[in-house]
């Protein structure tokens, strides 16, 4: 340590001369002040602004001419035989003339910037906006980064070796390794992680030029170009140590599974064996994973999709999601061996509405411009493409058949003032590129409820606050029954008998209906605040949700399975299924073969569930 | 702990890309001698020098001093190795007393008053910034730096360069002559043959990166002789000519085996002893061997 402060203290007395013109360059603020000008914006303002200015900028460029010169200039020079010739360690050298270095730019810019800071006092604030700390830090910061790495040039350049030619090329290859690490992140619109992976491997990287000078000192002593081979030697493999680190970092947050998510939100397919499953992954910053999962092993794998997650084709094998970045909706095919992404060519600027057809060929999109796109998905072709009317429109559609897709048509909330309400029904004609109404029924009510059955035949419509709901026909949306409901009938399911199970969440039981609209039994079920028929697992087995408490939305709740032909509950867990199909096609979830439900728990874990026998797996 | 030899250079190897500057040499100083290290320019010796002070890794071979490895320990050995550089290498905006107070700070042995005595003996103020010095003046500041840290080794790169006519006798006489009495391991490399020739216990010669000659001082004045003949020509067979040139109308010859019998076989000739200088030109490529 002696010897570090005697090699400092020698050479910030060899450089004194800064300080006096450090001294000189503090003097412009105030003179600059006194320019008529600079009454236009109160001359307190300015002395502060320019002394910021100046001092930054000179803090900068000498820490740039003392990180060329610290070390190299003597070398070329062969003085540096003058420390090797005497009992002075590598690390002191080196150490000594860093400190000096980082000392002098620190304490000139404390010169140049105080007297204008002082003068300028609260003028300074509203010029920087920036905290003092703040500033000081990051120049400290700054400017030894910048000493380090103009050293590390100043050696690579004076020394005139061939070697410099191998340093660029390295120098490429850590720049391009650094570019490919933030990839994966990138494409995940991981931003807060890019930002760590990209300072932490810069940073690393200057850090360690602080021991590759020990080394250069170490074993190039006075011989510039055995001082260029031993700096070079020691900071690319430390880049590569640093790279590794950046990797396994990066490894790290992809590494999240399904069990690392905090507050999960979870969607699952009407059929078939995949779920989705998405959320913050915990103590990785902002990566937000969403993961296909196969329900019956376990297996997932993460797909950069937007937060807006992934919808299903009817048959389960196919999954439409929104890659970020380029906002492209991308296709996985999931249907046996290894997940295939499939890049549709719809991409942004937004898509309020996206689904699969049951077999997954074609996709359907409408995007912010109310532009309806149906694609051939394996094709890559725009099948039919068409403009819908007017603006603020809430749609829900699916595929009828591969031919057609059947659009539900609502104005939004926001553009309906009065107090009734228009559901339209269209149809697409893909082969024919036209769009048809097919339906329009006016209701009372400012937004309407809206339940398909699984074949999208029928329509079962609850006017959101009004009494009653109808049964119309999914096409012409012709009524065809009406069931006399309070407005504290919430829920609704259309099973594939035909009849029509609606929850009261205020009595806390499930009414069933007959097609006809007669009621046919009601099931007591318990007092929530909502109550969700969530899916048909087997005929007339209805998988319900219980959420919070009467008048609350605690987080408290109970899934149920439901036989509504015996009108019994077979079963009641502390689980919380995931949604069936997405909002945008009403049509219910009803599957014809048994599976595993996923779900998470209160603790917030995520399990494979089977509604059928209660068996829980964790993921 | 005592060593036969202060100095051991072991097989030292020094290149520079394809040039080879110093090949395959082994050297060994005895300890409390002079040791005169002498050669042309680009012999060498610089960068062996390098090499002894441990600035320098060798390519092959390696160098002890006072029984240390230097590469490893040259921290440890630079407290005990005074060093005059062949250029002057301190701070050009340090003054001497600013110079003086640094090396107080680093030297574990450092005696001030033996540095203050040099620099007067030198006649060098001490308020002089080092990079305003003559020549000869940053010369003395160096070898009062060397002396002043109680050194048990002295090297001395070319001490006398731009050194003038009194201070060079005083170095040799004065400085050198004390080290000397005082014990201590003395390398010097200089083009100044005679100042050292008194003072050098042994001397080598280096060529081409190559020792051609290494002796003790007396011995190797004992062993050359100038031969002149008056007449031409004249077998010299059984004798080793370092260089063999015409004398007027008769022939001159520098014998390196000289001893009591060659007057006898040459009653006629002219034999004269040679100087360390003459010596040195002879073997280092000056004469015309015959």
């Amino acid at each position: 340590m002696t010897h570090v402060l005697a090699i400092a203290s020698r050479e910030i007395r060899e450089r004194r001369m800064v300080f006096v013109a450090a001294a000189f360059l503090a003097t412009l603020p105030f003179l600059f002040a006194l320019l008529p000008s600079a009454a236009r914006f109160g001359r307190a303002a300015r002395i502060a602004g320019t002394g910021g200015i100046l001092a930054s900028a000179w803090a900068v460029g000498l820490a740039i001419v003392l990180g060329v010169s610290i070390l190299s200039s003597e070398l070329a020079q062969r003085r540096l035989s003058f420390y090797l010739t005497k009992p002075i360690g590598a690390a002191s050298v080196w150490l000594g003339k860093l400190t000096a270095a980082w000392v002098i730019v620190l304490v000139t810019f404390a010169i140049v910037f105080v007297p204008s800071l002082m003068v300028g006092g609260s003028a300074w604030q509203t010029a920087w906006n920036t905290p003092i700390n703040v500033v000081v830090a990051l120049v400290a910061l700054i400017s030894l980064g910048l000493i380090l790495l103009f050293h590390l040039a100043g050696t690579f350049v004076r020394s005139r070796s061939p070697l410099l030619a191998v340093d660029l090329v390295l120098g490429v290859l850590f720049a391009g390794a650094t570019w490919l690490l933030v990839q994966p992140l990138m494409a995940r619109l991981s931003l807060q992680n890019v930002k760590i992976v990209t300072l932490g491997v810069a940073c690393g990287f200057a850090a360690a030029v602080i021991p590759a000078g020990v080394f250069q000192v170490a074993r190039g002593r006075a011989d510039i170009r055995a001082s260029h081979a031993a700096l070079s030697k020691f900071v690319w493999a430390a880049s590569a140590v640093v790279l590794l680190f950046g990797g396994a970092f990066v490894a790290w947050v992809l590494s999240a599974g399904p069990s690392d998510l905090l507050s999960p939100q979870l969607g699952q397919a009407s059929a078939g064996k995949w779920a989705w499953a998405t959320g913050q992954a915990a103590k990785r910053n902002d990566y937000r994973p969403l993961f296909l999962i196969d329900t019956t092993t376990g297996r997932h794998f993460s797909i950069p999709a937007s937060r807006f997650a992934a919808s299903f084709s009817g048959d389960g094998n196919s999954a439409v999601w929104l890659r970020r970045g380029n906002l492209e909706l991308m296709v996985t095919r999931l249907g046996g061996g290894k997940p295939r992404h499939i890049a549709t060519g719809l991409s942004g600027p937004w898509f309020s509405v996206a689904v699969l057809s049951d077999d997954g060929t074609r996709l359907a999109a409408i995007d912010s411009n109310q532009t309806l796109s149906v694609s051939d998905v394996d094709g890559g072709r725009i099948l039919a493409s068409v403009k819908l009317a007017g603006s603020f429109k809430s749609h829900r559609m699916f595929f009828a058949d591969n031919d057609t897709v059947r659009i539900y048509e609502t104005p939004s909330r926001v553009a309906q003032p009065g107090t009734g309400t228009t559901l339209r029904a269209y149809e697409l004609n893909i082969p024919g590129r036209g769009l048809t109404l097919t339906g329009e029924l006016a209701a009372p009510a400012k937004s309407l409820m809206l339940t398909a059955d699984s074949s999208g035949r029928r329509v079962l419509l609850m006017p959101n606050g009004g009494d009653g709901m109808f049964l119309l026909d999914g096409r012409s949306l012709q009524n065809m029954a009406t069931y006399s409901v309070k407005p504290t009938w919430a829920g609704s399911f259309i099973l594939r008998n035909g009849n029509v199970v609606i929850a009261d969440r205020a009595a806390g039981v499930l009414g069933v209906f007959a097609g006809s609209g007669e009621k046919l039994r009601e099931i007591r079920v318990g007092h929530a605040s909502q109550i969700w028929a969530m899916s048909e697992i087997a005929p007339s087995r209805l998988v319900v949700l219980l959420y919070g408490r009467p008048g609350s939305y605690v987080r408290d709740f109970t899934t149920l399975v439901v036989d509504c032909e015996r009108g019994v509950i077979e079963r009641r867990d502390k689980v919380m299924p995931a949604q069936i199909r997405g909002y945008d096609d009403p049509r219910v979830a009803s599957s014809d073969a048994p599976r595993q439900l996923l779900v998470e728990d209160a603790e917030r874990r995520l399990w494979r569930w089977n509604p059928l026998t209660g068996a829980k797996t964790r993921l | 702990m005592s060593h036969e030899h202060a100095i051991a250079a072991n097989g030292v190897t020094v290149r520079y890309g394809r040039k080879v500057a110093v090949d395959d040499l082994t050297l060994r100083v005895p300890t409390g001698s002079v040791y005169a290290l002498l050669g042309r320019n680009g012999a060498g010796k610089s960068s062996l020098v390098r090499c002894l002070l441990g600035q320098r890794k060798s390519e092959a071979g390696n160098v002890t001093l006072l029984g240390m490895d230097v590469w490893s320990e040259r921290q440890r050995l630079m407290d005990l190795v005074g060093v005059v550089p062949e250029d002057s290498d301190a701070p050009p905006q340090m003054t001497v007393r600013e110079l003086a107070a640094f090396c107080a700070r680093v030297y574990s042995r450092w005696q001030g008053v033996t540095f203050d005595e040099c620099l007067d003996r030198f006649s060098i103020s001490t308020t002089a910034r080092f990079g305003e010095l003559s020549k000869g003046h940053k010369k003395g500041v160096m070898l009062a730096v060397a002396l002043a840290m109680s050194p048990e080794i002295l090297v001395l790169d070319d001490p006398t360069l731009g050194l003038d006519v009194v201070a060079r006798r005083s170095l040799f006489d004065e400085v050198i002559g004390e080290m000397a009495e005082r014990g201590i391991t003395t390398l010097i490399t200089t083009h100044d043959l005679g100042g050292i020739e008194a003072l050098a216990d042994r001397v080598a010669i280096m060529k081409d990166g190559r020792i051609v000659l290494e002796e003790e001082t007396e011995a190797l004045k004992n062993r050359f002789r100038r031969i002149r003949f008056a007449a031409a020509p004249v077998a010299l067979s059984n004798l080793a000519t370092a260089a063999v040139r015409s004398w007027g109308s008769g022939t001159e010859a520098i014998v390196s085996n000289y001893d009591e019998r060659t007057s006898e076989r040459f009653p006629h000739a002219e034999i004269s002893p040679l100087s360390l200088e003459e010596i040195f030109i002879a073997v280092s490529g000056e004469g015309e061997k015959s």
